[in-house]
């Protein structure tokens, strides 16, 4: 990791917070990171030896968790004093997470459900609140809540062992018609079935993303090192991105949708979208029997390939191939291609001077650096 | 590692670093982790806290050529509260040695 891309990650965990704790800590990081290049330091060997910022978030909780750091963005809720299993009239969610696993599911009484799915009681894990129509929850992570002298607790370090207490999954239960669903978790994994959100909002930092029948109108999914895995989503407006874990897009159908990788890769597979972008660095791009109205595809490093119909496309890479089989619908392809030093292999038309005409032809612009063109 | 058990183990190590002279955030972390194997991120933490607690001053030094550079300073409560973590410290592991033996 660069520098750049762990000061931006840290910024991003640190939003939550108050404002001055997060700026002092931000500075400190600077001040180290000019510190250790000027003793002959890569920015990667600083960024491991910070250590991972999830397990920094933690280390915030465990440390600062009797401080009062946060932002106070819970303020205009009502903070619920007794567990409920049960909320009535709710279609907003959020939920600001760290460790806890999510499952979403359809509720069977159209209310709002939350629990821990191993039945332990929430309360100690799980601050709650309620304002009209939204719900809002926070993990809560220092379970110690020990104050007064440090080393008290020492007696404990031997009964505790090596303190890491298994995952925690909150199942929550939603209505069938959601206004905004938003869930942030740090490490946790988020698990959505069945659900209906005009807006939706998932990002995990290292936690995988996993959707089976979902529909939003807007949907905003987010993870750094998380793989995002949808089935059969659908949606008007979609925007996907990891940085290093893979996108896999199945079976869904959407307007328009942006995915953007580092090196993960991306798979579109049985899916149709009338516009779609996507961009990696160095992750792969695959496309299987989709049908995409307007397809914008762009690596530097990773390969496009893939076997689909398209009614338009622009595939561009610097030193990755493409390699494509379009299937063409009876219609001819007007191709523009452009290679520096790769090899260009292409079935179709590339002479023409008239307009084309959408309904006859399929238009496809092609551009390599190094890599090599090839279209059946 | 438990909790409160690390973050005494820190606070004491650190406050026990700037006992002798004032030192900057790099200088700090470097020697502590070339000791033990931990996230140095974790030490700015601890060093916000001690700040917090009063028990470290901060102020900034400017050098030309680069930003200015923070340098932890214990203070008197600093120094008095170093001296009760260690001899908590000493008295928790002696009895430790007792016991393993």
């Amino acid at each position: 990791m660069t520098k750049a891309e762990y000061m931006q990650h840290l910024k991003e965990a640190l939003q939550g917070y108050d404002r001055s704790f997060a700026e002092e800590i931000l500075e400190s990081y600077e001040e180290h990171f000019a510190d250790g290049i000027k003793n002959g330091r890569t920015e990667e060997e600083i960024c491991d030896e910070l250590g991972k910022i999830e397990n920094f978030m933690k280390d915030i909780e465990d440390m600062m968790g009797d401080k009062d750091i946060h932002t106070h963005e819970v303020d205009h809720f009502t903070a619920i004093e007794e567990a409920k299993e049960r909320y009535s009239g709710i279609n907003k969610i959020e939920l600001a997470l760290v460790s806890m696993n999510v499952k979403v599911r359809p509720s069977e009484d159209n209310e709002l459900h939350v629990y821990l799915e191993n039945g332990r009681e929430k309360s100690k894990y799980l601050q709650e609140s309620i304002s009209g129509d939204s719900y809002y929850a926070r993990e809560i992570v220092d379970k110690n809540h020990k104050k007064g002298s440090a080393l008290k607790g020492l007696g404990f370090i031997f009964l505790m062992g090596i303190s890491c207490e298994e995952d925690q999954t909150l199942v929550v239960e939603v209505p069938s018609r959601l206004n905004s669903l938003k869930i942030k978790t740090m490490s946790g994994d988020l698990k959505l079935q069945e659900v209906w959100s005009k807006a939706l909002t998932l990002e995990t930092m290292s936690g995988d993303i996993e959707q089976n029948k979902i529909y939003a109108e807007e949907a905003i999914l987010k993870t750094a090192s998380g793989d995002i895995q949808l089935r059969d989503g659908k949606g008007k407006d979609a925007v996907l991105q990891t940085t290093s874990g893979d996108i896999s897009w199945r079976e869904g159908n959407v307007e328009e949708a942006q995915i953007t990788t580092i090196s993960g890769d991306v798979d579109f597979m049985g899916s149709k979208a009338s516009r779609l972008k996507i961009k990696t660095t160095s992750g792969e791009v695959e496309l299987r029997n989709s049908e995409i109205a307007d397809l914008n595809a762009a690596t530097t490093s990773g390969d496009i390939e893939g076997t689909f119909f398209a009614e338009k496309l622009s595939v561009q890479s610097i030193s990755g191939d493409i390699d494509m089989t379009l299937d063409r619908r009876g219609r001819e392809l007007i191709a523009k291609t452009k290679s520096v030093s790769g090899d260009c292999d292409v079935y179709g038309r590339i002479h023409y001077d008239g307009t084309p005409d959408p309904t006859r032809h399929i238009v496809g612009y092609f551009s390599t650096i190094s890599g090599d063109i090839e279209i059946r | 590692m438990n909790t409160q058990f690390k973050k005494g183990a820190l606070e004491l190590c650190v406050l026990s670093q700037l006992k002798n002279a004032d030192k900057y955030g790099y200088e700090l972390t470097e020697t502590i982790s070339q000791e033990m194997e931990l996230a140095t991120g974790t030490l700015y933490l601890i060093l916000k806290r001690l700040k917090d607690e009063d028990y470290v001053d901060v102020y900034s030094v400017e050098s030309e050529g680069r930003p200015a550079r923070k340098y932890y300073h214990l203070t008197q409560k600093g120094l008095e509260y170093q001296q009760a973590l260690c001899k908590e410290w000493k008295d928790f592991t002696a009895a430790v040695d007792r016991l393993i033996w």
